[in-house]
């Protein structure tokens, strides 16, 4: 039997008790075997968690962009070739012409506030539990495709089963906004906003959208002159407010 | 209580707390990244590394945390980025980051050591894996869901006691490529 063998086997119990007292006097007088058994532990660790380290690095890969932006070019004193200068007038020209006609579109037909601001995370709960990995699987995929009908049954099953898990009670909020049942959406955000948690900014957020969403400017403008300065969403319930 | 939260959040994978984590602590570290010689695409690579190096360490691990979230997450970023640095050569860029590194009050030290070295060998151990044959990493990635051998055996075409052989010659193997690649 090899190092390995007799590890893995010490490992899952599956050594005879002779075999594994001489193991155990063994490690205490070697510390490279030490090291062997510490690191086939590691393995057996990454093994089981290689799936959930993998979604959550593609996770973050997919957000970090968002986050960093590049600041002005600090290039100086660099003698930039004619060329490229006429290339770069055509394409400021280009942008000028663009953004006017974006101006003018603006101007004419005030686009769907609630389609602009209206945007969430994707759902990512798999990681969430252990039962029914299927129905989360897809209930996520659902809800991030956008079958809100579809997602809807399924949030809400789960939601049954775990009343207190805040987040899903937001995606289930969302889904009964996008399904325009916008009493039970805003009886799920009031809740959210009022319960101690991470999620209170949400919570208001999307209650002010349900009624911007209605197309009930009043309302929309109450909840959102609500929001306090110091949540995530201060910013952008302002820009929402000189907007109405 | 807040870094608390932050951290079982990236435990969790729970997106909107983990944006909530990106949307404060970016814009420093992006700043620090840039008077240091880097653009905010090292920036961006370094906060994910930082984020996967604490997941590494405290995730599913016996390990306290007792830490401010975000110092610690920005002292795995300075650290990371000084290697990167080093690695590059770039002598005059070490000393003045090094100079800061030691003054920082704020980097707490040795878990930001720890927390890098692990994701170290958390990476170490995913390049090395990648390197084994296609039916060793079927094998072990089976074994490692927790799937009965029995299973195993008929769905890679194995003897019914060829599975743990085999996981033993697999996991040898991985052993020694990761022995030749990891340097602590």
């Amino acid at each position: 039997m090899n190092n390995t063998e007799k590890i893995d086997r010490y490992l899952r119990g599956e050594l005879p008790e002779a075999d594994k007292n001489a193991f155990e006097a063994e490690l205490n007088q070697s510390a490279d075997l030490a090291a062997e058994l510490a690191l086939q532990k590691d393995m057996e660790q990454f093994l089981r968690k290689q799936d959930r380290r993998a979604a959550l690095k593609g996770q973050l890969e997919g957000m970090g962009s968002e986050f960093f932006q590049n600041t002005a070019s600090k290039e100086t004193g660099r003698i930039v070739p004619l060329r490229r200068n006429q290339t770069m007038r055509w394409v400021i020209g280009l942008a000028a012409t663009i953004a006017l006609v974006l101006v003018a579109r603006f101007l004419l037909f005030q686009p769907n506030l609630y389609e602009q601001y209206g945007q969430y995370p994707p759902l990512a709960m798999i990681e969430k539990s252990n039962t029914a990995q299927d129905n989360l699987a897809a209930m996520e995929s659902a809800f991030n495709q956008k079958d809100f009908a579809k997602a809807l049954p399924l949030l809400q099953a789960y939601v049954k089963e775990k009343p207190e898990d805040l987040q899903a009670q937001l995606y289930l909020g969302i889904c009964l906004l996008e399904t325009e049942k916008y009493p039970a959406a805003r009886e799920l955000f009031t809740n959210i906003s009022s319960v101690e948690s991470s999620f209170v900014d949400y919570g208001q957020w999307y209650l002010a959208l349900s009624y911007l969403k209605e197309g009930n400017k009043t309302e929309c403008r109450r909840v959102l002159q609500q929001v306090p300065t110091e949540s995530e969403f201060a910013q952008k319930a302002q820009d929402l407010l000189k907007r109405l | 209580m807040s870094d608390n939260q932050d951290l079982l959040a990236l435990c969790a994978g729970d997106s909107l707390r983990i944006r909530a984590i990106y949307q404060q602590h970016a814009a420093p570290i992006q700043r620090w990244v840039e008077a240091n010689n880097g653009s905010a695409a090292d920036a961006q690579d370094l906060f994910q590394d930082g984020l996967m190096a604490i997941y590494d360490r405290y995730c599913g691990a016996d390990v306290q945390f007792n830490s401010s979230f975000g110092a610690l997450l920005f002292g795995i970023c300075k650290r990371k980025w000084f290697d990167r640095l080093k690695e590059k050569n770039r002598e005059a860029v070490v000393r003045k980051v090094e100079e800061e590194r030691y003054n920082d009050e704020d980097d707490p030290g040795l878990e930001s050591e720890a927390a890098t070295q692990e994701l170290h060998k958390q990476e170490t151990l995913t390049k090395t894996f990648a390197l084994l044959s296609t039916q060793c990493q079927e094998l072990l990635t089976l074994l490692g869901k927790g799937v009965a051998s029995e299973q195993i055996a008929e769905q890679l075409g194995l003897a019914a006691n060829a599975v743990y052989q085999s996981k033993h010659r697999c996991m040898g193997r991985w052993k020694e490529l990761f022995a030749q690649q990891f340097k602590s």
